[in-house]
């Protein structure tokens, strides 16, 4: 079930738990991971909005 | 700093990985308990093609242990085509242990599902009179469960295996009493408060069937007398 990947996708694959280009950290339960807003808004729906400030969010913000 | 609330680690990082690689970890075997946890958070996160992706793998690993999990997810938030699955395995794989959890996801669905659900439930009944011997035995606690099931989904005809139950347990004094106990809300240890809900049309049927010829007149008798009074109740309320 692997799709073909483009070239974007490969940048983003570099990027995944990199800390040094991180700009955006997510915290579960007691661990933190690395993430980018990047990568955030052009795959995840509600993360875009979230960023972006399109929803209400009880996050705080970095 | 973004705060992930009602998720565990393992879930997440599952999550964050497809954001990343747009894969679902097929090969590496992703565990049956991970697949349930990730549909319902891709779900409320809205990553519709990792949860569209985690269904199939589920509904390709469905099996008698998690395939109510399964079910109560999809219900939960509306996924039919796994309902649909978990609907089709149940109609082939229910057991003793899994009935009772199938039976109470029945009654926690709304009347609306009610023509969806008639033909497991249909299942589920036959099951459950057909394995009554064994039920009784090995899932004693529940059998108030299936009495009201049974009494509320289907007509008077299964009230047969519960009323020879109920007499014959009241005469030996064993597990009986406590399911008896257990359908009668006024704490009488007396089936005639379960017949009750049946209505006086009902009562005359089962007497008309001859299911209570095996059983001592004063038995009936009492059953009527219930009913009667019961009606009598309503009357002048």
């Amino acid at each position: 079930m692997r799709v073909p990947k483009s070239k974007e996708d490969k940048h983003f694959e570099s990027l995944f738990m990199d800390k040094e280009k991180s700009d955006v950290t997510f915290k579960v339960k007691d661990t933190q991971f690395p993430a980018h807003k990047e990568v955030l808004i052009k795959r995840s729906r509600y993360f875009e909005k979230l960023l972006n400030g399109r929803i209400e969010s009880h996050f705080e913000g970095k | 700093m973004i705060e992930i609330q009602d998720c565990d680690e393992q879930t997440f990082k599952e999550f964050l990985n497809h954001l990343y690689y747009d894969q679902v970890q097929l090969d590496k075997g992703l565990e049956k308990a991970l697949t349930t946890k990730l549909i319902a958070f891709s779900d409320q996160y809205e990553q519709y093609d990792l949860r569209d992706r985690c269904v199939e793998i589920l509904k390709f690993n469905l099996e008698s242990k998690n395939v109510l999990e399964a079910l109560a997810l999809a219900s939960q938030i509306r996924l039919s085509n796994l309902k649909n699955a978990c609907i089709d395995f149940l109609k082939t794989k229910i057991d003793v242990d899994n009935v009772s959890m199938l039976i109470q996801f029945l009654e926690s669905q709304k009347e609306t599902s009610a023509s969806d659900n008639s033909e497991v439930k249909a299942k589920a009944i036959s099951f459950i009179l057909e394995n009554f011997e064994e039920i009784s035995k090995k899932d004693a606690e529940n059998l108030g469960l299936y009495e009201s099931f049974l009494v509320k989904n289907f007509g008077t005809d299964t009230l047969v295996p519960f009323a020879k139950a109920a007499y014959r347990d009241k005469k030996q004094n064993n597990y009986g009493e406590k399911w008896i106990a257990e359908v009668s809300k006024d704490g009488t240890t007396d089936l005639r408060l379960v017949l009750l809900n049946f209505g006086t049309k009902n009562l005359i049927e089962i007497e008309n069937k001859g299911i209570y010829q095996d059983l001592p007149k004063k038995f009936l008798a009492d059953i009527v007398l219930s009913v009667i009074s019961k009606k009598e109740k309503e009357i002048s309320n």
